[in-house]
Protein backbone atom coordinates (compact mmCIF):
# COMPACT_ATOMS: atom_id res chain seq x y z
CA UNK A 1 0.00 0.00 0.00
CA UNK A 2 1.94 3.27 -1.21
CA UNK A 3 1.98 5.66 1.97
CA UNK A 4 2.34 9.12 0.92
CA UNK A 5 4.48 11.47 3.55
CA UNK A 6 3.93 14.61 3.07
CA UNK A 7 5.42 17.53 6.09
CA UNK A 8 4.61 20.88 4.30
CA UNK A 9 2.19 21.49 1.69
CA UNK A 10 3.87 22.52 -1.49
CA UNK A 11 2.28 25.22 -3.95
CA UNK A 12 3.60 25.13 -7.26
CA UNK A 13 3.64 27.37 -10.18
CA UNK A 14 3.66 26.47 -13.69
CA UNK A 15 3.24 29.61 -16.73
CA UNK A 16 2.59 29.01 -20.19
CA UNK A 17 5.29 32.01 -20.98
CA UNK A 18 7.31 29.44 -23.48
CA UNK A 19 4.30 28.71 -25.27
CA UNK A 20 2.87 32.26 -25.81
CA UNK A 21 6.03 33.46 -26.72
CA UNK A 22 6.58 30.66 -29.68
CA UNK A 23 3.24 30.89 -30.74
CA UNK A 24 3.86 34.23 -31.19
CA UNK A 25 7.77 34.06 -32.51
CA UNK A 26 8.78 36.28 -30.32
CA UNK A 27 12.48 35.72 -28.99
CA UNK A 28 13.57 35.52 -25.56
CA UNK A 29 15.55 38.96 -25.24
CA UNK A 30 12.61 40.99 -27.09
CA UNK A 31 10.06 39.63 -24.53
CA UNK A 32 12.63 40.64 -21.70
CA UNK A 33 13.28 44.16 -23.49
CA UNK A 34 9.50 44.55 -23.31
CA UNK A 35 8.71 43.89 -19.71
CA UNK A 36 12.07 45.25 -18.72
CA UNK A 37 14.00 42.33 -17.20
CA UNK A 38 17.55 40.21 -18.53
CA UNK A 39 16.97 37.34 -20.81
CA UNK A 40 18.19 34.96 -18.32
CA UNK A 41 14.97 36.32 -16.13
CA UNK A 42 12.78 35.16 -19.19
CA UNK A 43 14.98 31.72 -19.37
CA UNK A 44 14.50 30.97 -15.30
CA UNK A 45 10.89 31.92 -15.50
CA UNK A 46 10.16 29.38 -18.68
CA UNK A 47 12.34 26.55 -16.82
CA UNK A 48 10.28 27.52 -13.54
CA UNK A 49 13.09 28.11 -11.57
CA UNK A 50 12.15 31.50 -10.35
CA UNK A 51 8.60 33.08 -9.80
CA UNK A 52 7.70 36.61 -11.17
CA UNK A 53 6.59 38.77 -8.85
CA UNK A 54 3.15 40.29 -9.19
CA UNK A 55 3.93 43.60 -10.90
CA UNK A 56 6.33 41.42 -13.07
CA UNK A 57 3.43 39.02 -13.78
CA UNK A 58 1.03 41.90 -14.55
CA UNK A 59 3.62 43.57 -17.19
CA UNK A 60 3.99 40.41 -18.97
CA UNK A 61 0.16 39.43 -19.28
CA UNK A 62 -0.21 42.89 -20.74
CA UNK A 63 2.45 42.40 -23.38
CA UNK A 64 0.34 39.01 -24.16
CA UNK A 65 -2.51 41.24 -23.98
CA UNK A 66 -3.99 38.42 -21.77
CA UNK A 67 -5.28 37.88 -18.42
CA UNK A 68 -2.18 37.07 -15.43
CA UNK A 69 -4.22 33.79 -14.82
CA UNK A 70 -4.02 32.56 -18.28
CA UNK A 71 -0.14 32.70 -17.76
CA UNK A 72 0.65 31.81 -14.31
CA UNK A 73 -0.94 28.58 -13.54
CA UNK A 74 -1.37 28.00 -9.59
CA UNK A 75 -1.05 24.41 -8.78
CA UNK A 76 -2.27 24.25 -5.11
CA UNK A 77 -1.91 20.61 -3.85
CA UNK A 78 -4.35 19.08 -1.52
CA UNK A 79 -2.68 19.06 2.18
CA UNK A 80 -2.45 15.61 3.32
CA UNK B 1 20.82 58.29 1.85
CA UNK B 2 23.17 55.57 1.42
CA UNK B 3 20.31 53.55 0.61
CA UNK B 4 19.18 56.30 -2.27
CA UNK B 5 22.11 55.45 -4.10
CA UNK B 6 20.51 52.05 -5.19
CA UNK B 7 16.56 53.73 -5.50
CA UNK B 8 17.06 52.83 -9.35
CA UNK B 9 13.03 54.21 -9.48
CA UNK B 10 14.46 57.70 -11.36
CA UNK B 11 17.64 56.16 -12.71
CA UNK B 12 19.10 59.24 -14.20
CA UNK B 13 18.84 60.62 -11.11
CA UNK B 14 20.21 57.60 -9.13
CA UNK B 15 23.31 57.88 -11.15
CA UNK B 16 23.72 61.78 -10.35
CA UNK B 17 23.66 60.82 -6.69
CA UNK B 18 26.31 57.70 -7.43
CA UNK B 19 28.61 60.50 -9.19
CA UNK B 20 28.33 62.70 -6.06
CA UNK B 21 29.18 60.21 -4.02
CA UNK B 22 31.96 59.41 -5.84
CA UNK B 23 33.56 62.80 -5.39
CA UNK B 24 32.77 62.51 -1.94
CA UNK B 25 34.52 59.10 -1.50
CA UNK B 26 37.52 60.24 -3.61
CA UNK B 27 37.67 63.44 -1.33
CA UNK B 28 37.85 60.94 1.47
CA UNK B 29 40.91 58.71 -0.27
CA UNK B 30 42.97 61.62 -1.24
CA UNK B 31 42.65 63.01 2.41
CA UNK B 32 43.85 59.56 3.68
CA UNK B 33 46.94 59.36 1.03
CA UNK B 34 47.54 63.05 2.11
CA UNK B 35 47.59 61.52 5.82
CA UNK B 36 49.49 59.38 4.91
CA UNK B 37 52.10 61.17 3.10
CA UNK B 38 52.34 63.86 5.74
CA UNK B 39 51.79 62.35 8.63
CA UNK B 40 52.29 58.87 8.76
CA UNK B 41 54.41 57.43 5.84
CA UNK B 42 58.22 58.46 8.04
CA UNK B 43 56.83 58.43 11.46
CA UNK B 44 58.49 55.27 13.91
CA UNK B 45 55.49 55.32 16.20
CA UNK B 46 53.39 53.47 13.83
CA UNK B 47 54.00 49.82 13.13
CA UNK B 48 54.58 48.93 9.26
CA UNK B 49 51.14 47.00 9.36
CA UNK B 50 49.16 50.42 10.30
CA UNK B 51 51.10 52.62 7.52
CA UNK B 52 50.12 49.91 5.27
CA UNK B 53 46.57 49.76 6.35
CA UNK B 54 46.54 53.71 5.81
CA UNK B 55 47.77 53.60 2.81
CA UNK B 56 45.71 50.36 1.12
CA UNK B 57 42.54 51.63 2.47
CA UNK B 58 42.77 54.94 1.14
CA UNK B 59 44.38 53.76 -2.11
CA UNK B 60 40.99 51.41 -2.50
CA UNK B 61 38.76 54.25 -1.56
CA UNK B 62 40.45 56.39 -4.13
CA UNK B 63 40.52 53.86 -6.52
CA UNK B 64 36.61 52.88 -6.29
CA UNK B 65 35.49 56.31 -6.36
CA UNK B 66 37.39 57.12 -9.90
CA UNK B 67 35.50 53.73 -10.98
CA UNK B 68 32.33 54.81 -9.73
CA UNK B 69 32.97 57.97 -11.49
CA UNK B 70 33.88 56.93 -14.56
CA UNK B 71 30.98 54.64 -14.86
CA UNK B 72 28.76 57.02 -13.84
CA UNK B 73 29.32 59.75 -16.08
CA UNK B 74 29.29 56.93 -18.69
CA UNK B 75 26.20 55.92 -18.12
CA UNK B 76 25.03 59.16 -18.34
CA UNK B 77 26.41 60.47 -21.35
CA UNK B 78 25.49 57.22 -23.66
CA UNK B 79 21.05 56.22 -23.47
CA UNK B 80 21.60 52.63 -24.78
CA UNK B 81 24.42 51.60 -22.43
CA UNK B 82 22.22 53.53 -19.58
CA UNK B 83 18.74 51.42 -20.47
CA UNK B 84 21.06 47.93 -20.52
CA UNK B 85 22.33 48.88 -17.24
CA UNK B 86 18.68 50.17 -16.11
CA UNK B 87 17.55 46.92 -17.00
CA UNK B 88 20.37 44.71 -15.44
CA UNK B 89 20.11 46.71 -11.90
CA UNK B 90 16.35 47.25 -11.74
CA UNK B 91 16.27 43.29 -12.99
CA UNK B 92 14.31 41.23 -10.11
CA UNK B 93 15.74 38.47 -10.25
CA UNK B 94 19.30 39.80 -10.21
CA UNK B 95 17.62 42.21 -7.45
CA UNK B 96 16.73 38.42 -5.48
CA UNK B 97 19.83 36.96 -5.97
CA UNK B 98 21.94 39.97 -4.78
CA UNK B 99 19.06 40.13 -1.79
CA UNK B 100 19.75 36.44 -0.61
CA UNK B 101 23.08 36.25 -1.15
CA UNK B 102 23.33 39.16 1.50
CA UNK B 103 20.84 36.91 3.87
CA UNK B 104 23.62 33.90 3.48
CA UNK B 105 26.46 35.90 3.93
CA UNK B 106 24.86 38.05 6.87
CA UNK B 107 23.64 35.05 8.33
CA UNK B 108 27.15 32.53 7.93
CA UNK B 109 29.01 36.03 9.46
CA UNK B 110 27.37 36.48 12.30
CA UNK B 111 27.32 32.65 13.40
CA UNK B 112 31.16 32.36 11.94
CA UNK B 113 31.68 35.58 14.53
CA UNK B 114 29.62 33.65 17.59
CA UNK B 115 31.98 30.44 17.31
CA UNK B 116 34.86 32.43 16.69
CA UNK B 117 34.65 34.34 19.72
CA UNK B 118 35.50 30.44 22.01
CA UNK B 119 38.57 30.45 20.09
CA UNK B 120 39.20 34.26 20.29
CA UNK B 121 38.68 34.88 23.97
CA UNK B 122 41.84 31.67 24.29
CA UNK B 123 44.01 33.79 22.42
CA UNK B 124 43.19 37.90 22.68
CA UNK B 125 40.83 39.38 24.68
CA UNK B 126 41.05 42.55 22.68
CA UNK B 127 40.26 40.85 19.44
CA UNK B 128 37.20 38.72 21.37
CA UNK B 129 36.26 42.04 22.16
CA UNK B 130 36.59 43.04 18.45
CA UNK B 131 34.22 40.15 17.39
CA UNK B 132 31.79 40.75 20.30
CA UNK B 133 31.39 44.34 19.00
CA UNK B 134 31.18 43.56 15.45
CA UNK B 135 28.23 40.85 16.46
CA UNK B 136 26.43 43.31 18.57
CA UNK B 137 26.22 45.92 16.09
CA UNK B 138 25.02 43.44 13.75
CA UNK B 139 22.30 42.14 15.87
CA UNK B 140 21.44 45.94 16.72
CA UNK B 141 21.41 47.08 13.27
CA UNK B 142 19.33 43.91 12.36
CA UNK B 143 16.75 44.64 15.31
CA UNK B 144 16.30 48.27 14.12
CA UNK B 145 15.90 47.84 10.74
CA UNK B 146 13.27 44.51 11.44
CA UNK B 147 11.47 47.18 13.51
CA UNK B 148 11.42 50.15 11.07
CA UNK B 149 10.21 47.76 7.81
CA UNK B 150 7.60 45.74 10.59
CA UNK B 151 6.08 49.62 10.20
CA UNK B 152 6.50 50.45 6.68
CA UNK B 153 5.72 47.15 4.92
Amino acid sequence: MEQRVCATRRDDMENRIAALRKARRISQAELAEAVAVTRQTIISLESGRYNASLLLAHKIAKYFETTIEEIFLFEEEPPC
Amino acid sequence: MLMRMFDTSDYDRCLRRRRLLAFGLLAVGIIGELCYLLLIHDSETFPEFARGFYLGGASGISLGAVILLVRSTYLLANPSARKKAKIKEQDERERAIVNQSFQFAGIFTFFASAASMFVLVAVSMEAALAVLGVVAVYALVWLIANLCLSKTL
